[in-house]
């Protein structure tokens, strides 16, 4: 039994999802809902980028369940048909470098008649004509609607348009009320229509009683070779003026229809084939000349339509209703309640892959989305859609038994994948999926630096040598693992050659560690098992650091396997970041040889935008000093009641100690403190008061706010702890209380460190306690500012704002980051920042997050950086 | 202007969701009939009926319930407390506003006899005319079974005389005839009804034509005919519904849910009894609807009085004069943008204009 086939992406929305279908080449997919949505989403970056409402958005009577979607073949045109008896044609554009989409109603088809549901919808692009099955057992057509679309063969008087004599037939005619009769069309109306062609079906294409019953299926005939019955072509016009469908209805027939176009080109159609499957068909699928019918009672049919045989029924194993079939090369592909059952020859294998009843499914084709994978696209009235990797599903016993009968695409598909080269490999190393497959496997790995217990000592390490390979199996010159002091996790080192005569070298600093998941209670999805869902990539460590990191390497091997490096690019990967970067500065200082006294930039990406919108760069971070000042006497603890009044208490000096760090406004007493703090420059103001009007940030952040957090030095009080058992009673033999100072680059580290030492001791020798001091610095962080204005910053801002059409903003923050500025000045090279997520990443919370989209644009901006640098 | 309302469903439904709750359901129909145009009998008063069959295994056997009254349906304690503590996954009811004979219970509809339940709404062209031969074709135990004195009950006891003919077993317990045997049976009956009156109204050139909506189940299978005699006159009216299931969503307001294409709550009704628009689809005029299992088929009955163009509109007057075409209830302004959507026959037709 092979496994269960991995959830690509899930993305939820509230109301079922009734109709799918994707426009590969465009890497679109559209989804159909019960709430008279069309939602659109982006198959490279998984976002939901569009979300059409069908009808005006302030009508309440507009619950019309968008039942079926098609599409023409080049891709332009997208059809939906549902509840409210409506065929509507959208014009379907490419998806711009902002990730958006144009999509435009260009017309709209109804029916005088009252046709109830629309289950069924085809368009054919020959005859450019669009087919419909409907609930009243009617099939209609309408043939050369882009030719009518064009002509605006449209209604002349717009009063004459069927919804305004359709306004007085649905007035409430309550008791004792008045019809109200035709109101005037009103301006607004009128306009609205401009753009909209309403385009009628005349009678002549009714197909009046085409089933007996609702018409839940309409399918074209493809892929035969001039091949079919003579009598499939009852008129008297050339062969290739046919087009071929095959519907099927809730009276349990499957019939092929022939539509010719006469040369006057208007269309005529004519039954040619009927075949009897005794159930309601619900969902059919055509593999010339076969035609897979899937019946109520979780019955498929397999039926020859050359010669009109029945070849196999099968029986799922679950009798629920066969919803929709669909199949690749022989696999067939069913859903029904709650699950997908697989049939290939004798074998059937179910997964469950809804919460309640699945309604559509589609296969993504390799060669359509040349992506590496076949992937499998379902959805359910549980309002999800899902996306499956079903490449293990299909290739298990691929062994050459395949039917290519789907003419052209097939035969294109078979090429394409059969060649196994190194130039194939190297390029299905190199995509998206890979990268995400990459990600997941990081993202197993319980990294937690600042805890000690085995099993993270162990994925550690583990995740180290998993970089080690991945970077070996990507063609680094050097790679290896620096071992840290105390058996720190260990750094890994790796370095890529590029092939420039004047080349520079480029450190990319990152960690693989993370900070805990906390209570995975709190948290949505499984914290160390990546997660896609609405476009996110969701687990510990996506945005801090595993994320940006897996982007980074993956820009830098695309340039080196496809031998277009120019410049040597060092990574530098720690593992204790997160717990203060013990050891590192060591490390680097041991093997400064072996990174190179050469280094000219030094990049990193390890903080988000500060809105959600808006790309950032960051050139500036705090540095900090986090302290623990505890006070303690000789005693145990004791009673109030009992001993009150009689001792200096720990707990008194210590809040006597701290008061001094602070004057009543809260500035810092320390002295020296802010001797070398300089005003802000006026273009630095004013650089802010833009950040400020530009960012999409809490509106009540004023600029003063930003410059305390970003430019001012702080110190906060954070944890206060005492002994004892915590009674309002007790007085503790021991009080602790830890302090947190943010650094900025005017200040010196060691200068602020020795000075707050020197006044704390100060401060307790003033008091003449017997109690005992001690102050223990936890650990340090030198503040950074970079230069916005050197060469890598331009490089930045310029790949930044091709990648997202926007101007990046460039932004200081209140955080520090340990060994940045060590960095620059060992390697005696400047840093720069690209921050990856968004402000919303929740990094070090629950749910940390970082969106697809931002993720896949950075490794674009990279890799463009790594070449320009 | 009688009504009548079929309920089939996978699960089974409180009766008081269909009869006594909705806003528009029949009963409410009843007193506040969309349609203000039957001047002679504006309401539906003359009682009504409700046949329901049982889910319990012990009761199944032999036919429905039947709960019939000649007191105004709006106005009866006893189907209020009925309706609310019944249920059935196959319902059938009937509120009369009657055209032909007097007021009494056994003139209600629906009729019964064992498995089979039958209910009209129209009216017979001439059946004074044609009354006589009408019994004189029935066997004994046909004949015998009418107890009331309308057309309708005649063309019940037609119906089953006919089954018997075409080799049934009329008081099969289970029922169970098939769906295709109910509908051929159908068909026939009409086509007696159609070739008497045809006979009979020879010489009178403007005599109405019959308006033939009957419904017949037999505990399983359901099949309801949209018909009239006339080659251009519409029949009364005929609705369908279907979906996952049938919700309040605020008291008295339903809604037909469709979260997916199942047919798990099927309605026919001559009203429809919500206000959504999309909720409801129109039989097409001389057609019968089936309902098989949890599926609904549609059949055309061809024949002289068939029309060729499916946009042809039938003059709606008839129906009207006769209180038998509903309109749809709308509770609040629809979509403009979406122009479409002329539904013929659910709504009130051109020709009603003139009559105010």
């Amino acid at each position: 039994m092979p496994d269960q086939p991995s959830l690509i992406h899930r993305w939820s929305h509230t109301y079922s999802i009734l109709s799918t279908v994707a426009f590969p080449h465009k890497k679109i997919l559209f989804a159909g809902t019960h709430d008279s949505k069309i939602l659109c989403f982006d198959l490279n970056t998984y976002n939901l980028i569009k979300t059409i409402r069908l009808g005006d958005s302030d009508e309440t009577h507009t619950k019309s369940s968008v039942l079926c979607l098609a599409k023409s073949k080049d891709e332009k045109l997208l059809f939906s048909g549902g509840a409210d008896s409506l065929v509507r044609i959208w014009s379907v554009g490419d998806i711009t470098r902002d990730y958006s989409i144009c999509v435009k109603e260009l017309g709209t088809v109804y029916s005088l008649l009252d046709i109830g549901d629309i289950f069924s919808l085809k368009y054919l692009d020959g005859h450019q004509t669009i087919v419909f099955g409907c609930q009243n057992a009617n099939m209609l057509y309408l043939p050369n609607v882009l030719d009518k679309i064009q002509s605006k063969d449209s209604f002349d008087d717009l009063n004459k348009l069927p919804h305004r004599r359709f306004d007085k037939f649905f007035d409430s005619l309550g008791p004792g009320s008045k019809p109200e009769y035709s109101r005037p069309a009103s301006p607004d109306s009128v306009s609205s229509f401009s753009d909209n062609v309403i385009l009628q079906v005349p009678s002549e294409n009714i197909v009046q009683y085409a089933h007996n019953g609702f018409i839940y299926s309409i399918q074209q005939l493809k892929g035969y070779k001039e091949s079919l019955p003579d009598h499939f072509y009852p008129f008297n016009v050339p062969n290739e003026n046919y087009e071929f469908i095959v519907s099927g209805g809730g009276d349990g027939m499957n019939k092929v229809w022939a539509l010719a176009m006469l040369p006057d080109s208007s269309t005529r159609i004519a039954l040619v084939s009927e075949l009897d499957s005794d159930d309601s068909v619900l969902c059919q699928f055509i593999e010339y000349p076969f035609l897979y019918c899937g019946l109520t009672g979780g019955i498929i049919k397999i039926w020859d339509l050359n010669t009109n045989e029945l070849i196999s029924t099968l029986h799922a194993p679950d009798s629920s209703d066969i919803m929709s079939l669909t199949v690749y090369q022989d696999h067939i592909f069913a859903t029904q309640e709650k699950g997908i059952t697989k049939f290939y020859q004798d074998s059937i294998y179910h997964w469950s892959a809804h919460e309640r009843l699945v309604l559509s499914a589609e296969i993504l084709r390799k060669a359509c989305t040349r992506c590496k994978h076949v992937r499998l696209v379902t959805g359910g009235n549980d309002g999800t859609l899902a996306l499956w990797d079903i490449n293990n599903l299909v290739e298990e016993n691929d062994s050459g038994h395949v039917f290519h009968y789907n003419a052209s695409e097939f035969e294109e598909l078979s090429q394409k994948d059969n060649g196994n080269s190194w130039v194939k490999y190297q390029a299905s190393l190199l995509e998206h999926d890979n990268m995400l497959q990459t990600l997941k496997e990081l993202i197993s790995f319980k990294t937690v630096s600042a805890r000690n217990e085995t099993q993270y000592l162990i994925d550690a390490r583990k995740c180290a040598t998993f970089l080690q390979q991945l970077f070996n199996k990507f063609g680094a010159a050097k790679c290896e693992l620096l071992a840290v002091e105390n058996g720190g996790n260990p750094l890994v080192y790796a370095l890529f050659k590029g092939n420039a005569e004047n080349k520079s070298k480029i450190l990319w600093y990152a960690h693989y560690d993370v900070i805990s998941a906390g209570d995975p209670s709190c948290w949505n999805t499984d914290p160390f098992s990546l997660t896609c869902e609405d476009g996110y990539l969701k687990g510990r460590g996506v945005s801090d650091n595993k994320g940006p990191l897996v982007a980074a390497i993956y820009s830098v091997a695309e340039l080196a396997l496809n031998n277009s490096l120019p410049n040597d690019v060092v990574f530098l990967i720690e593992g204790q970041e997160e717990s203060g970067s013990d050891g590192f500065a060591n490390v680097v200082n041991q093997h400064i040889d072996l990174i190179g006294r050469d280094v000219g930039w030094i990049l990193f990406s390890n903080s988000y935008w500060i809105d959600r919108e808006i790309p950032c760069l960051n050139y500036g971070l705090r540095g900090v000093i986090n302290a623990k000042i505890t006070i303690w006497s000789n005693e145990p603890d004791r009673h109030s009641g009992v001993d009150g009044g009689v001792h200096r208490e720990p707990t008194a000096d210590l809040v006597r100690v701290i008061s001094k760090l602070q004057d009543d406004e809260g500035n810092v007493l320390i002295p020296g403190f802010y001797e070398s703090i300089k005003e802000l420059s006026g273009k630095e103001y004013n650089h802010f008061k833009e950040i400020i009007h530009r960012a999409d940030i809490d509106e009540t952040i004023t600029v003063d706010q930003l410059i305390a957090k970003w430019t001012k030095p702080s110190l906060s009080i954070t944890t206060m702890k005492v002994s004892g058992p915590g009674n309002a009673t007790v007085i503790p033999r021991k009080a602790t209380i830890s302090i947190s100072i943010r650094l900025v680059p005017e200040q010196n580290l060691h200068a602020v460190r020795k000075s707050l030492e020197d006044y704390v001791q100060s401060s307790f020798t003033k008091l003449k306690s017997k109690n005992h001091m001690e102050i223990k610095i936890l650990n340090e962080a030198e503040p950074w500012l970079g230069d916005p204005e050197n060469l890598a910053y331009k490089v930045l801002k310029e790949e930044i704002s091709d990648a997202w059409g926007i101007d990046p903003l460039l932004v200081r923050e209140g955080g520090s980051i340990p060994q940045v500025r060590f960095l620059e000045r060992v390697l005696d090279a400047p840093a720069a920042q690209i921050p990856c997520g968004q402000s919303t990443d929740n990094a070090h919370l629950d749910n940390e997050q970082l969106r697809i989209k931002n993720w896949y644009r950075m490794r674009q901006i990279l890799g463009n950086v790594f070449s320009k640098l | 202007m009688c009504r009548f309302l079929i309920f089939k469903g996978k699960e089974p439904i409180r009766l008081s969701h269909l009869l006594t709750r909705p806003a528009h359901s029949i009963i409410n129909q009843s007193f506040d009939s969309r349609l203000r145009l039957d001047r002679r009998r504006p309401i539906n008063g003359d009682g009504f009926g409700v046949a329901y069959y049982p889910l319990d295994h012990e009761l199944e056997e032999d036919g429905p319930c039947l709960f019939k009254a000649i007191t105004p349906a709006w106005n009866n304690q006893n189907l209020e407390t009925l309706a609310e503590k019944t249920k059935s996954g196959l319902i059938f009811a009937h509120v009369r506003a009657s055209t032909y004979g007097v007021l009494s219970e056994t003139n209600c509809h629906p009729f019964n006899y064992h498995s089979i339940t039958f209910m009209h709404n129209g009216g017979i062209s001439n059946f004074r005319k044609i009354k006589r031969r009408f019994l004189a074709h029935l066997d004994d135990e046909y004949f015998n079974i009418i107890q009331g004195s309308t057309d309708s009950e005649c063309a019940f006891a037609l119906f089953l005389d006919t089954l018997d003919k075409m080799g049934y077993d009329t008081t099969k317990k289970d029922g169970n005839f098939g769906h295709a045997v109910l509908r051929r049976c159908l068909l026939k009956t009409i086509d007696y009804i159609k070739e008497w009156t045809n006979e009979a109204n020879k010489d009178d050139p403007k005599a109405e034509p019959s308006l033939l909506n009957f419904a017949v189940t037999d505990g399983s299978s359901v099949v309801v005919s949209r018909y009239v005699t006339s080659k251009t006159d519409e029949a009364a009216s005929l609705h369908f519904s279907c979906g996952s299931s049938f919700v309040e969503y605020a008291p008295g307001e339903y809604r037909m849910e469709r979260l997916d294409r199942n047919q798990d709550v099927i309605m026919v009704a001559s009203e429809p009894l919500t206000f959504e628009r999309g909720d409801w689809t129109t039989v097409p005029t001389n057609s019968i609807l089936t309902i098989k299992n949890q599926t609904v088929l549609l059949h055309p009955t061809q024949d002289e009085y068939s029309q060729e163009d499916p946009l042809y509109t039938r003059n709606s007057s008839l129906a009207e004069s006769k209180g038998l075409m509903g309109s749809v209830p709308v509770s609040k302004p629809l979509e403009k943008n979406v122009p479409p959507l002329e539904r013929e026959g659910r709504s009130r037709p051109q020709t009603s204009v003139m009559v105010n």
